[in-house]
C-alpha cells in the first residue's frame, strides 16, 4: 500500500493543447479517490499518467516515496481495471487471474491461495473452472477485478469499470467496489464521469474540468460547499438552480433581488456581502432543488423568502416530485419537495427558499463569494 | 507454449510426475516453469530453474522453428510489395496449411525485441499453432489456427475475442497500449498435391489492408482500440476508388466546402455521426455512448438532418452520411 503525490502534473501535446494543468493533489494511503468531470476535462488522461501509459510533460509523480516519472507501467506496482473488461477467452476464470502471477514465476501454492482468496471476496468461487464465454457482463466484471486483486499492487487504478454494465449492475457494483475498499485497505483512485458514483464511493472527489482541478475534498464539502458554478452545477441531480440579481440594501435588509425574487439574506451572509463591498453588485445565487421549501409553517415564517411561481411541468417521481417553476429569474427553477395533492401544471403555487442554504458566485469569476462559514448549520 | 517447450515440459513430466508449463517470461530472456500436482525440494527447483535458463539462452543463439517464414514476412512486409514467394521449407511445422486467421498489433511504444512475443508465447501456451512475429519496430503479427465452426459469426466472435484479449493482456502486464485489427481465419496458402503453394501474395496483400485500415481506423474511432476488419469493408471499397472519383462522389451529396463548413464549426456532429453509426442507429445506446440525454441526441439528429439534407433516422440517409463522413473524413486537410 502506499499514498501518492503529484505535483504540478501538466499533460501537453504537440499541438499546444494542454489537457492537464498544474495537476496537485496528494493521496494518502488507503485512500479511495474519485476524479470526475465532463468528457475531456483531462480525468482519464490523469489517471493514465499515474499508470505511465502516457508521459508526464512537466511535473512529479510519487508512488510511495519513489518518483515514477521515468518507470515503467509495468514496475510502477499498480493494477488497472477498465472499462472493456476484455478477459482472455481461452483461459478458464480461474487461469484468468492467475495468470499475471505465473509470469512473475510465483509458486503454485501461492498462485492458488491467491486466486482462491480474490475469488471468495469478490463471490465468483463457483465460477472459477468456467470460461468467459459463460459469465455475464456482472461477473466478467469481477473477473477483471479479481486478475487486479491477486496482484496485491501498492495502488487500483479504475477507469470507469462501470460503464458498461447495465444500471441496476452498476448500483449494485459500486457498493461491492466500495466494500471491497474496505476489505482490500488499499489505495483506490476511480476515474468516472457519473457524479453518483463519485458521491457514493470516494473519501475525496476531484472535480475536473478542461484539464484543472476545480475542487478536491470530501463529497460532503463539495455538495455543501462548491468553490465555483462548475461544480455546484455539475455535482447533484437536479442539478443547482443559477439565478442572477443584485445585491441591495434597503431599510437595513441586504436582499438578493432578481425577476421575480426578493430574498432576505440572513445575518451572516449580509454581513459578509457588506464586508466584502459587494452590495449593489451583480451576483449568481444557486439554490439546490431539496432547499426549495413547500413547507407551510416555514413559509408563514419567513415572508423574506418566499417566492410566488408557477408550476409548468410536473414530474412525479413517487417518493418525490419534480417541479420545474417559473417566474422566478430566467430560466426555468426546478424544486424537489414531497408529493401531495394540488400540484397541478399550470397552477400557481407559493415556495421558500432556505436562505441558510443559498450559494452566492462571483458573476465574473465565477467563484463562490461565501465561505462555509456563511451558511446555516441546519439542514 | 510452442512445440519446443512443449517437449520439455513432457520431458519433465516423465522424470518428475506432475503437469507442466515452461516457457519464456514476460522481461526478455527469462524463463519461467510450473508443476502442478507434485512437490518438489528447493535443491530440484534452483536445478530446474537453472538448467531451463541455459537452454533458454542456448536456443535464442540458434535458429528456431518458424524463424525463416517470420525473416520472409519480415522482408516482405517492408518491401511494400505484394509479388513475393515464401521459401517453402520457411513453412514447415508452422500448421500454417490449415485455415488461420490474424491479428496485426501496433504498439504504441517500441518495445524490446522478444518481450510482446515471450508474453504472447505464454498466453497461448495451450495452442500447438500460434506464431508471433514482429513485422515491424512496433508491429506485430499473430497467426491463429482456426477453429472449427460452421457459424461464421461465432468465427469473428472468436477472433475478436482472441484480439480484445490480447489488448488487454499487454496492457495489464506490460503496461503497453496497442491498437489492434483481427482479419478473418481462411486458407491463406492454396495446396495442391500435397504441396504447399510458393504464392504469398494473397497473406501480403490481407497484412497490408490491415496496415492500412489500422491507420484509419486509429484516426476514426481511437478511443476504441480493437477492432475486426470486417467491419470496415465500406471504407475499403471507398478506398479502392481513385481521388477524384472520391471526390466526385463527397460533391455529389454536397460539396466538400459544405462537410467542412458544418463538421469543422461543430465537431460534436461528427462524434454523433460515428457514434449515432455505431449504436446502429439506436437511440438510447447511442446517448449513453455519448454521455447526453436521449432529447439532446434527438436535436443533434435534427441539425444533421438540416444541415446536411439527409436525415439519419432513415436508412437510406444514414448510408450516405457515413459515405459522406467517410470520404470527408479521407480528404480533410
Amino acid at each position: 500500500m502506499a499514498g501518492l503525490q503529484l505535483n504540478n502534473i501538466y499533460k501537453r501535446y504537440g499541438n499546444g493543447a494542454i489537457i492537464v494543468n498544474d495537476f496537485n493533489l496528494k493521496i494518502k494511503d488507503k485512500e479511495f479517490i474519485v476524479l470526475v468531470g465532463p468528457s475531456g476535462c483531462g480525468k482519464s488522461t490523469t489517471l493514465r499518467m499515474i499508470a505511465g501509459l502516457e508521459d508526464i510533460t512537466d511535473g512529479e509523480l510519487w508512488i510511495g516515496d519513489r518518483l515514477v516519472n521515468d518507470i515503467a507501467p509495468k514496475d510502477r506496482d499498480i493494477a488497472m481495471v477498465f472499462q472493456s473488461y476484455a478477459l482472455y477467452p481461452h483461459m478458464t476464470v480461474y487461469e484468468n487471474m492467475a495468470f499475471g502471477l505465473k509470469l512473475r514465476n510465483f509458486k503454485p501454492a501461492e498462485i492458488d491461495l491467491r486466486v482462491r482468496e480474490a475469488a471468495q471476496i469478490l463471490d465468483i468461487s463457483h465460477l472459477l473452472e468456467r470460461k468467459p464465454k459463460a459469465l455475464s457482463g456482472g461477473q466478467r466484471q469481477r473477473v477483471a477485478l479479481g486478475r487486479a486483486i491477486v496482484r496485491e499492487p501498492q495502488v487500483f487504478l479504475m477507469d470507469e469499470p462501470l460503464s458498461n454494465l447495465d444500471a441496476k449492475l452498476r448500483v449494485q457494483m459500486r457498493a461491492e467496489i466500495s466494500k471491497l475498499h474496505k476489505r482490500l485497505q488499499t489505495t483506490i483512485i476511480y476515474v468516472t464521469h457519473d457524479q453518483i458514483e463519485a458521491m457514493t464511493m470516494g473519501d475525496r472527489i476531484v472535480v475536473m474540468k478542461d484539464g484543472i482541478v476545480q475542487q478536491a475534498d470530501t463529497p460532503d464539502n463539495i455538495y455543501t460547499y462548491p468553490h465555483n458554478i462548475f461544480v455546484a452545477g455539475f455535482i447533484g441531480s437536479p442539478a443547482m438552480n443559477f439565478i442572477s440579481g443584485v445585491v441591495t440594501n434597503q431599510t437595513g435588509k441586504v436582499t438578493f433581488r432578481a425577476n421575480g425574487i426578493d430574498l432576505v439574506m440572513p445575518d451572516g451572509k449580509a454581513r459578509a456581502l457588506i464586508e466584502k463591498g459587494l452590495v449593489n453588485s451583480e451576483v449568481i445565487l444557486g439554490i439546490r432543488p431539496e432547499h426549495i421549501l413547500d413547507d407551510a409553517d416555514y413559509i408563514r415564517a419567513n415572508p423574506g423568502s418566499v417566492i410566488y411561481t408557477q408550476i409548468d411541468v410536473k414530474e412525479n417521481l413517487g417518493a418525490e416530485v419534480y417541479l420545474y417553476l417559473t417566474g422566478v429569474g430566467t430560466e426555468p427553477v426546478v424544486a424537489r419537495i414531497n408529493p401531495r395533492q394540488g400540484l397541478e401544471e399550470g397552477s400557481s403555487i407559493s415556495l421558500a427558499i432556505d436562505t441558510d442554504k443559498v450559494h452566492l458566485f462571483d458573476k465574473d469569476s465565477q467563484r463562490a463569494i461565501l465561505g462555509p462559514e456563511h451558511y446555516g448549520l441546519s439542514k | 507454449m510452442d512445440k519446443f517447450w512443449m517437449q520439455v515440459a513432457q520431458g519433465l513430466k516423465a522424470q518428475y510426475g506432475g503437469e507442466w508449463t515452461v516457457g519464456p517470461g514476460v522481461d526478455s530472456g527469462s524463463t519461467v516453469w510450473h508443476a502442478d500436482g507434485i512437490t518438489l525440494t528447493e535443491e530440484q527447483e534452483a536445478a530446474i530453474t537453472h538448467v531451463l535458463q541455459a537452454v533458454s539462452n542456448a536456443r535464442r543463439q540458434t535458429s528456431q522453428p518458424g524463424d525463416g517464414f517470420g525473416q520472409w514476412l519480415r522482408r516482405a512486409v517492408k518491401s511494400g510489395m505484394s509479388n513475393w514467394s515464401i521459401p517453402g521449407e520457411s513453412l514447415i511445422g508452422l500448421g500454417l496449411e490449415h485455415p488461420f486467421g490474424f491479428i496485426w498489433i501496433k504498439s504504441h511504444d517500441h518495445l524490446e525485441d522478444t518481450i510482446l512475443q515471450s508474453l504472447l508465447n505464454r498466453y497461448f501456451a495451450d495452442f500447438l499453432y500460434v506464431h508471433v512475429y514482429q513485422i515491424d519496430d512496433d508491429e506485430w503479427i499473430v497467426l491463429l489456427p482456426s477453429t472449427k465452426s460452421t457459424r461464421v459469426s461465432a468465427m469473428l466472435e472468436q477472433m475478436l475475442e482472441h484480439a480484445q484479449g490480447i489488448h488487454a493482456v499487454l496492457l495489464e502486464e506490460l503496461g503497453q497500449h496497442s491498437f489492434i485489427l483481427a482479419e478473418r481465419p481462411k486458407r491463406w496458402f492454396r495446396s495442391s498435391g500435397g504441396d504447399v503453394d510458393r504464392d504469398g501474395s494473397t497473406l501480403l496483400q490481407a497484412i497490408f489492408a490491415l496496415k492500412r485500415m489500422g491507420q484509419w481506423v486509429k484516426q476514426w474511432i481511437p478511443e476504441e482500440p480493437v477492432h475486426g476488419i470486417w467491419a470496415f469493408q465500406t471504407e475499403q471499397l471507398i478506398m479502392s476508388l481513385s481521388a477524384a472519383q472520391q471526390v466526385q462522389w463527397l460533391n455529389q451529396l454536397g460539396a466538400m466546402a459544405k462537410w467542412h463548413q458544418v463538421l469543422a464549426d461543430d465537431e460534436e456532429l461528427e462524434q454523433t455521426i460515428r457514434v449515432w453509426l455505431q449504436s446502429d442507429a439506436n437511440s438510447s445506446e447511442a446517448s449513453k455512448r455519448l454521455f447526453i440525454h436521449r432529447n439532446t441526441l434527438l436535436y443533434r439528429l435534427e441539425k444533421i438532418h438540416t444541415q446536411f439534407g439527409l436525415d439519419p433516422r432513415r436508412l437510406e440517409d444514414l448510408m450516405l452520411l457515413r459515405i459522406g463522413l467517410i470520404l470527408y473524413k479521407l480528404h480533410k486537410k
